[in-house]
Formats: C-alpha cells, structure tokens, sequence
C-alpha cells in the first residue's frame, strides 16, 4: 500500500492553467489543441501569451551561430587530431596480432610473436579506455601555441588547458610542479561531452622549475599527484592511472 | 546511440523561433547576462553537433528548454563561487506564468545553485515551468507517488527561504 499523495497535483491549487513551458510553446508557433482551447478562454493566458510574443533577443543570432560554430570546429579538429595517432597504433596492433596467428609457436620458438599471441588468447576484449584528450595552450607574448606533446616555457609565458571528453564526466586540472606546488587550472565539476577550456590559466614566473599538468577524474588526480615519482616525471601524454598528463619543461635562454 | 547535428540553417531557424524564449529561460535561470550567452553557444553548438533528436521531438521547445536547463545547470556549478546574481526582476521580462506560486518560484530561482541536480531538475519544472507533478513524472520517467516524495522534500528544502521575512521586513 502506498499513501496517497497530499500535495496538489499542481504546485498552487487554484491553478487549472496549462503550464508555462506549453504557453510558451504556444507563443513560439506549437499548436496544441487542449493549449489552443484553453487560451481562447482565459484573459491570464492570453496575456502571458501576448507578452511572450514581444520578446526580443539580445544576444544576435550571427553571434551566437559563429561561436558554436567556431567551438565545433575546433572540437571536430582536436579529436582528429588527438584520434588519428591511437587508431593509427590500434590498426598496427591488429596487424602485428593478426599475422602471429597462421603460425604455431611450436614452428618459431623465442619468437616475438609469442608473447602476443598468448595474451590475444587470455585477454579477448580488448577495451579502449580514452575519453579525456588534453591539449595546452601556450601564451608567448600574445601569440598562442598549441601543444600535445611536452610544452617548454619561459618566464612570461601563460598555460591554459583545453580538455576534450567524449562523455559527460567529473574532472579535474592543474599543473603539478616537480616541488609538489599544485597550480588548480580546471576546478572539480562535470563537464559535458565538447571541448573545454580552463577558467584559469598558469604564469610563469622567474623562478625556474618543471611541472606535470594533470586532468582526469578527480579521484584519480589526486591519487596521481599523491603518488607522482621523486624525480617528478610523468610518463607524458599517457594515462597513468586514469590521468592524462602532459610535461611542462624550463626552456633554456 | 550516435546523433548527427543539425545545419547551420535549421540552427538559425530554432534561433529565430525560439531564440527570445530560451535566451530569458537561460537569464532566468543563471541570472547572469555573460553565463547566459554562454549557454546559448553551448546550445548552438550541441544541436550542430547531436542536434537530430530535436527534428522527431513531440514539443521542439520543450526539447530545447531541457536541453539549455543542462547547460545553464552545469555553468551553475561551474561558476557558483564566483556569481553575483542579477535580482530576478531584472532578468524576466515576462514574469510568471499563470497559476504559478511566484513566492515559490522566486524561492526556486533564488536557491538553485544550493539545490542538488535531480532537486533542481525538479524545482524547475514543478516551480518555475509550473507542471503537474503528473507532468514531471512522466518527463522524469518516474511514479507521480515519486515525485510528490521529492516535491515535499524540495518544499521541506525551500520551507526556511518560504517563511523567511522579505528584507525589507527585517531591516
């Protein structure tokens, strides 16, 4: 048995009008006939209608369009670019797997190809793991460059890090330096599926020093810098341990 | 399942249909001008990148509403600790919809970054888009004995901001 619910069914009790998001419908073109119906009766809807009728944008359309327009593009380009090299790597791994199959390890023993055969047999499904691309951008004195690989700096110089992910999910960023200073560049949220870039961004100052920028799941950043190796290196553009890194290096004079 | 986008054209057409609309949701919503162009873009360009859904859907608006209430959500929480709301009155030109508690929903617009995700879900639709809670059920996909759950919840939630005296009351 369940108790029968004591709230109104609609938020105030008086209230048989259709809701706001259906009048607004309505004023936007979408014909509903229980909506249609109702409106031709009722001076309160009519207005409301009315009003919602004389609503204007500030924010011009060119504007808008050309942004998302131009925040696509660059998403489409960063997944390219960052998917062109693993697919390249998995097409090689099929190919090395592959071949190894016509030919027993009885007929090549010490062979290479034993190795890979025994772990294609053990491990079936292979899983990719990926859904968080890093990239960062470099700020020189007013011209941007943009790295995926180790980044070198020098004093002046401004980070900021653009973070893709094929999924909604919880990340974090930052630039973890080889002192175990922790610069935040992204702070804990969701983010959706897209291209984002940080709300932060890093300067260099005089002093010299390397550093380690992190993204991942928050968990797995902290566990990352909690556990990065004495000499402070990560093994860059790899996901070590759910994390993407990406080195940051002193550029010599 | 992978969506296709939708072109540039039919993009600039939902803009000009419904462009007003889901600009004072977003303002309403955020109630901040800058976060509020910012969901817009991020609206333009998830349906150029996933947009096909919208084509088949019952209530295109509806469809855009809930889809520009998760971005104006995430920006929310994005950038809560840094936000000076814009009081509600200057960011709803239109007001309140007919039959809806406006203490309520001013209530609602006033805590919604201090409401967890599936409460503000919810707030919104009960409170500020004024839904049965038949409605919200059936959107939510749950029981309307659910949601009336959660709506007493919310309301325990809002209670204190409900009963608190306007300000000009107390000082």
């Amino acid at each position: 048995m369940t108790q029968a619910p004591t709230e109104p069914t609609r938020p105030t009790p008086t209230s048989s009008h259709p809701s706001a998001l259906d009048l607004e419908a309505f004023a936007a073109g979408e014909d509903s006939p229980r909506v249609v119906a109702h409106v031709e009766g009722c001076d309160a809807c009519r207005g409301f209608v009315a009003r919602a009728k004389t609503l204007t944008m500030r924010t011009p359309m060119d504007r808008a369009l050309g942004e998302a327009r131009r925040h696509e593009t660059r998403r489409r380009f960063t997944l390219l670019a960052s998917a062109g090299v693993p697919l390249a790597a998995a097409a090689a791994a099929v190919l090395f797997l592959r071949a190894p199959l016509t030919t027993t390890t009885a007929t090549t023993p010490g062979s290479a190809s034993v190795a890979p055969v025994a772990l294609a047999e053990n491990d079936p499904d292979t899983t990719f793991k990926g859904g968080v691309q890093l990239a960062v951008v470099r700020d020189r004195t007013g011209a941007q460059d943009r790295f995926v690989g180790t980044v070198r700096v020098r004093p002046g110089d401004r980070l900021r890090v653009e973070v893709a992910l094929d999924r909604s999910q919880a990340i974090l960023a930052g630039v973890l330096g080889d002192d175990g200073s922790w610069v935040e560049l992204m702070p804990e949220a969701i983010r959706d599926a897209g291209t984002h870039f940080s709300e932060k961004s890093v300067r260099i100052d005089e002093h010299r020093a390397n550093g380690t920028i992190l993204v991942g799941a928050p968990a797995d950043v902290k566990r990352a810098r909690d556990g990065k190796q004495p000499n402070g290196k990560q093994p860059n553009g790899k996901r070590a341990d759910g994390v993407r890194t990406l080195s940051v290096e002193w550029e010599a004079p | 399942m992978i969506f296709r986008g939708l072109t540039a054209s039919e993009v600039s057409e939902v803009y000009r249909r419904y462009g007003p609309l889901l600009e004072r949701r977003c303002r309403l919503l955020l109630r901040d001008d800058v976060l509020a162009e910012d969901a817009l873009h991020e609206l333009c360009a998830t349906l150029l990148r996933r947009g096909e859904p919208l084509r088949d859907a019952a209530s295109p608006f509806r469809w855009l509403c809930r889809a520009v209430e998760r971005t104006s959500l995430d920006l929310l929480r994005r950038r809560k600790r840094v936000r000076e709301a814009l009081p509600i009155d200057d960011v709803d030109a239109l007001g309140p919809a007919p039959g809806v508690d406006v203490d309520a929903r001013r209530a609602v617009l006033e805590a919604l970054d201090a409401l967890l995700p599936d409460q503000q879900t919810l707030a919104i639709m009960l409170f500020v888009d004024g839904m049965t809670q038949s409605e919200a059920a059936d959107e939510l996909g749950v029981s309307r004995v659910t949601v009336n759950k959660r709506a007493q919840e919310l309301r325990g939630t809002l209670r204190l901001r409900l009963e608190e005296p306007p300000e000009e009351a107390a000082s």
